[in-house]
């Protein structure tokens, strides 16, 4: 429980993972699952970027006051990974955009019951 | 040092970049590029093929620098030979592709080598990476090349191809989570390095966390039994040459 309260960030973490997966799975709204999914990977991110953190460390640029000491700096590598996992993220975010603007275009509807349907009709 | 391993994903990536361009001066100049960018990258492999099969293995490090730093490609006998296998589907499938996309697709001809090239692209960089990370990237330049593949064919291959993209980026976002408990508890992200130290922390419960969400990711993305249910749409919306 103190374990718990302690880190209570990565329960933050958690809990928008959490949001965001009923977001993709439990929405019938094809938009708002592409919403859930940014939430998810938001979420993702922060949890990378929580565990680059070090108690009394600072940014990684070079400071002279601490010069050397790879402690007094927290780790980059993460950053450098979200950097990375963010363009890829927002790739995603336009193609899943562009398929919902095909989608809408043809059947006037991002439900996904009614656009089940219309598609019954025409076929 | 020998640049093959690198050379097999950087062939592909290339002519993925020049086929748009080249499609604009004239339409046929694309499907010659995309040819010979594939048949390239697989003469690349079965070179690689050749050069690891008496022993050993390729070692290629981007930019110089040493392995648990810098990224690492790989060529040992079993991914060399999944290159070449690879590369060279790829090559006959987009010979086969022209006459169906025409048929098809036609006014979709230039993008379509494109988004394959990348599509390949993806896959080559899958094999030979040796880096968890830069595995996840050329996962998802093979996802998102593959989920507008998918797309280029009627509306209903959208909708199929919206659920693919919908599973596909979950299982994306576990592997990445998967690595993240990995480096976090190995402090590494290069294969070997981690296959070094993980005997140590085998009863480790964020190793347990990892090896499930790596395992989940990975079934998802080729659809094992209970996680295939995107598969059967997407085969039948999609033009055929993708397929």
């Amino acid at each position: 429980m103190n374990a718990a309260i302690a880190d209570y960030n990565y329960l933050m973490t958690a809990t928008l993972l959490v949001i965001g997966l009923y977001g993709m799975v439990g929405k019938r709204n094809l938009l708002k699952k592409v919403i859930g999914m940014n939430i998810f990977q938001t979420a993702i991110f922060l949890f990378f970027i929580q565990g680059a953190t070090k108690p009394g460390a600072t940014v990684p640029v070079w400071d002279a006051r601490i010069s050397g000491e790879a402690a007094g700096y927290i780790n980059p590598l993460p950053h450098v990974l979200i950097l990375t996992a963010i363009v890829v993220s927002v790739a995603t975010t336009g193609v899943a955009l562009a398929l919902l603007l095909t989608i809408y275009r043809r059947y006037g509807s991002l439900e996904e019951g009614t656009i089940l349907e219309r598609m019954k009709q025409s076929s | 040092m020998s640049h093959l391993p690198v050379l097999i994903p950087v062939t592909l990536l290339f002519s993925a970049f020049i086929i748009p361009l080249a499609g604009f001066l004239k339409r046929d100049l694309a499907f010659a590029i995309a040819l010979i960018g594939a048949s390239l990258s697989f003469v690349f492999s079965a070179l690689g093929l050749l050069a690891v099969i008496p022993g050993g293995e390729l070692r290629y490090h981007l930019g110089g620098w040493i392995p648990p730093v810098g990224i690492e490609y790989a060529l040992d006998v079993l991914s060399a030979f999944m290159a070449t296998v690879v590369t060279f589907v790829g090559t006959l499938a987009l010979l086969y592709s022209r006459r169906s996309i025409l048929q098809e697709v036609p006014e979709r001809f230039v993008p379509m080598y494109a988004l394959a090239m990348l599509l390949l692209a993806g896959l080559a960089g899958i094999i030979v990476t040796a880096d968890l990370f830069n595995l996840f990237v050329f996962l998802e330049i093979a996802s998102i090349s593959a989920y507008a593949l998918m797309a280029v064919g009627d509306e209903r291959g959208c909708v199929a191809s919206f659920r693919y993209l919908i599973l596909g980026s979950i299982a994306g976002s576990f592997y990445v989570l998967g690595v993240g408990f990995l480096y976090f508890s190995t402090g590494s992200l290069n294969m070997a390095d981690v296959a070094q130290r993980l005997p140590n922390l085998h009863d480790s419960r964020a190793i347990v966390a990892a090896a499930t969400l790596i395992f989940i990711a990975l079934g998802l993305k080729m659809a094992l039994f209970p996680l295939h249910l995107w598969l059967p749409d997407v085969y039948s919306y999609a033009p055929s040459a993708v397929t």
